[in-house]
């Protein structure tokens, strides 16, 4: 499908209007629209009132184009109107701020960025966007009546003000790598923050928003405050990122989804209990369109044994509905893994999801937020972990528990590396996937299967690390991380990643990419450690210690 | 552990606003609701931000708690709206006060009052999943140096006293402030380990900094505050130098804060306080922020 678009670009001087016609012409470029003498809110403002087509791509005069740019808009358009319906996007960018992540990102070859980046498949959702190359959605931002304030004028600013005024309109932006260019330019940093401290532009962020800092692509923003006042001020006004996530959640809330969360149990444990009381707070921040269920996955233990403590957690925990399924054969593949697969046989939805928890681990509430967006355009989405050293006795919850680590999200990545540290509750799947993993694997071993799951899923399916809070993870002197006698943890390691290798999961590419890295600080100081100076200065370290106590 | 006292009214005070309405309908009352103590449940709920009301509709109904909502004509600060609905409510021998983000487990009220004696200034519960790293309490005693003010029990008489929360902090360290001056008036501070309640409090996930810019910014200014009242210039002169050592603030937010604290000092006359030589292991500072190794 062709859609219907012009470009735009406000130049410096005539002269940079005459080469650009001339590339236009050379490489057959779509029909652009060039101008001078004016500045970037009038010149958008003077798009957003006259353009006749559908959508405007508005680019800087230093922006080199691909030949092929229109096919590339085609693309980003489909793509966007795929993922967020035609009527609900304002704006698409090639570079950006990650809506909620706030993570930097970037399709553009500037004099910043070294690396290539990755395709993406949909849009990401975006905070705000750089001015570079900006693809408006005319029709769905002449009916909500987006424009730049009329008060405001200059050069800078108005690529996040633009996005700004697009979520108050309720029209997300999304940064696309459908619209990659070359940028010569680097930005003027001085510039920008000089225009940012401007009372015009001090202004409006004070009267639209309740922030106190403001994120950009070029740096934060400080908005000037009085302190004496909470989060709000007099009209009410709700922060830059609240405006994007109620917008983002209006714009999935009517879009179903199904969690199941499956809690592999094998002992009457009152932990358990500490996972339930976070799932309910879970539940209670779901909205209403996401079906939410609880699965107990018994293993390695007679019903008889278990059934009155299972009774007694779903009397306790009722609104939770709490489903349990003995697995009779533990034994045959292995019980953790085992679990999984005889679990998702069960469930018949393919599209829902998958949250595999460990009875003695426990839920972060706050995503239950950011479910539906999340997941609905993703298969398989890893969280942080927060991990816990704790002390348990036979109560509900743990006599002491202190944070000793965070596992990013993004640890997935490192996993084709050989560093397995990302925990099984980190991820969530959609059920056909883990139901594909089962139907085709044979999955020998046990322990170890986290990541084996992990590295097939990953193998043909787009994974996203979102920086958010998805779980806790227990250390506790019970626990299998702990256990003393590691053999069977041995064998399943070298069983899985026999498996890993054999079948193809680390590319020749990812490999050679990785080989061809220097080797990492952490190496270089572990082998330092081995060295002489680092012991003569270990014995010195000590003969000092003892000479100081000795005085 | 004191004897079990057979109290049967609870004031239960929570400052919240029109648009943390969720957290009140979603965990604040069902989990009071739960709760296995047995008197009744008197939750008061004050609109800290006074500019748009809340109203009756907006809560959701209860049978077992009697739920008041107090809408004050300005905006206050954490412990001047504590102390606005104590003055209204007038609670007898002991009232809790609560965030709305809190989630009560189902004993914890009554494990709090179970702890509960004329000398005991301010219980506090274990808050899970992150215990606040500060100084355990006593295995056996369950005394603390301080106890948060996200969910504490407080003894009416000890409150009267001092005459409340101070409201020059505005927000954050005033909870450590009152603990202080219970321990300076002869009242203990516990924390009563069985006593749990579940804060999922956002200050721990800070993939973007700016979110906490606020609470960044009166934590460092009441950090000044604090230093200065119980230590004086000394005191004062160890915070600047501690805050400086600070890697993740910048120094606009960090000059900022020392410069309204300034004109604190300046517009009021504050009163400070001496510590006690038999007191100085409970009320020390070891360092910038409760969340994060010192400096």
């Amino acid at each position: 499908m062709n859609n219907d678009f012009e470009i735009y670009r406000l130049c410096r001087d005539s002269e940079t209007v005459r080469r650009l016609k001339k590339h236009e012409k050379k490489y057959n470029l779509p029909k652009t629209n060039y101008h001078t003498d004016k500045d970037l809110y009038t010149f958008f403002n003077e798009i957003l009132k006259d353009c006749q087509k559908d959508y405007a791509l508005v680019c800087h005069d230093d922006v080199i184009v691909p030949i092929n740019i229109s096919s590339n808009v085609n693309m980003a358009i489909e793509k966007a109107n795929e993922c967020f319906g035609e009527q609900n996007w304002g704006i698409l960018g090639n570079a950006g701020i990650e809506a909620v992540s706030k993570k930097t990102r970037t399709f553009i070859a500037d004099p910043h960025t070294s690396i290539l980046p990755y395709k993406t498949e949909i849009p990401i959702l975006a905070e705000s966007l750089d001015g570079n190359t900006m693809l408006l959605n005319i029709k769905s931002l002449k009916n909500k009546n987006v424009s730049l304030p009329k008060n405001l004028k200059g050069f800078h600013l108005y690529d996040l003000i633009l996005c700004m005024e697009s979520y108050k309109k309720g029209l997300v932006c999304g940064i696309s790598s459908w619209l990659y260019v070359k940028h010569d330019s680097p930005g003027n940093y001085e510039a920008f923050i000089n225009a940012s401290k401007q009372r015009q532009f001090q202004n409006y962020f004070k009267n639209s928003f309740s922030n106190h800092l403001i994120t950009s692509i070029n740096d934060n923003i400080q908005v000037e405050r009085e302190y004496k006042h909470l989060n709000r001020n007099s009209k009410n006004l709700l922060s830059f990122e609240e405006t994007i996530q109620k917008t983002i959640s209006s714009l999935y809330k009517n879009s179903p989804i199904k969690l199941n969360v499956l809690i592999r149990i094998h002992t009457p444990s009152r932990k358990v209990f500490r996972l339930l009381e976070t799932l309910e707070i879970f539940r209670r921040n779901l909205n209403k369109n996401v079906e939410f269920n609880v699965i107990l996955g018994i293993n390695n233990i007679s019903e008889k044994e278990i059934s009155p403590f299972i009774k007694e957690i779903k009397k306790e925990y009722s609104n939770l509905m709490i489903k349990d399924i003995y697995i009779k054969e533990s034994r045959e593949r292995y019980p953790r893994v085992n679990v999984i697969g005889e679990v998702i046989k069960t469930i018949e939805d393919e599209d829902s999801y998958i949250w595999i928890v460990d009875y003695d681990d426990f839920v972060m509430p706050e995503i239950a937020k950011h479910i539906q967006w999340v997941l609905s355009n993703n298969d398989i989405v890893a969280g942080d972990s927060y991990v816990f050293n704790e002390q348990w006795d036979k109560k509900k919850f743990p006599i002491t528990s202190e944070l000793s680590d965070i596992i990013k999200s993004e640890n997935i990545n490192t996993l084709l590396t050989g560093k397995i540290y990302i925990p099984v509750c980190s991820i969530i799947y959609k059920t056909k996937i883990l139901k594909r993993i089962f139907n085709e694997n044979q999955l020998l071993g046990d322990y170890y299967e986290d990541y084996a799951i992990t590295l097939l899923a990953v193998k043909d399916n787009e994974y996203w690390c979102l920086p958010l809070p998805f779980a806790g993870i227990s250390y506790h002197g019970g626990n299998t991380v702990l256990e003393q006698d590691r053999t069977h943890w041995d064998y399943s390691y070298a069983t899985f990643l026999s498996e890993i290798i054999n079948k193809n999961l680390v590319n020749k590419k990812t490999y050679s990419l990785f080989n061809s890295l220097p080797p990492s600080r952490d190496a270089e100081f572990e082998s330092f450690k081995k060295g002489l100076i680092w012991k003569y200065l270990q014995k010195y370290r000590k003969i000092k210690h003892l000479i100081k106590k000795t005085i | 552990m004191p004897s079990k006292k057979n109290l049967k009214k609870l004031n239960v005070f929570c400052s919240t606003s029109s648009t943390r309405l969720n957290e009140v309908n979603n965990l604040l009352i069902p989990s009071l609701e739960k709760q296995t103590y047995e008197g009744e449940i008197h939750l008061s709920l004050l609109n800290y931000e006074a500019n748009e009301k809340i109203k009756e509709e907006d809560i959701i109904d209860s049978e077992k708690l009697h739920i008041r909502i107090i809408n004050p004509p300005k905006p206050l600060g954490f412990g001047e709206a504590h102390n606005y609905s104590f003055n209204l409510v007038k609670p007898s021998k002991y009232f809790l006060i609560i965030n709305s983000d809190i989630y009560l487990e189902r004993d914890c009220i009554k494990e709090m009052i179970r702890t509960f004696d004329e000398d005991t200034g301010l219980i506090e519960v274990r808050q899970l999943p992150f215990q606040h790293p500060k100084d355990e309490s006593h295995k056996e005693t369950f005394e603390t140096s301080w106890a948060s003010g996200c969910c504490l029990l407080i003894n009416v008489e000890f409150f009267k006293k001092v005459g409340g929360f101070d409201p020059l902090y505005w927000m954050y360290l005033e909870d450590v402030d009152l603990s202080w001056k219970s321990w300076i008036n002869g009242y203990k501070v516990l924390q009563n380990p069985k006593a749990v309640a579940y804060h999922f409090t956002g200050l721990y996930f800070r993939y973007s900094p700016n979110r906490y810019y606020l609470e960044d910014f009166w934590s460092l200014r009441n950090f000044f505050y604090i230093s200065y009242v119980y230590w004086g210039n000394k005191g004062l002169r160890r915070a600047k130098e501690i805050v400086e050592k600070i890697p993740y603030y910048d120094k606009e937010i960090k000059s900022e804060a020392y410069q309204n604290f300034l004109d604190l000092k300046e517009n009021n006359r504050i009163k400070k306080i001496r510590i006690p030589t038999n007191l100085e292991n409970k009320i020390h500072i070891h360092g910038y922020n409760k969340f994060s190794k010192n400096p």
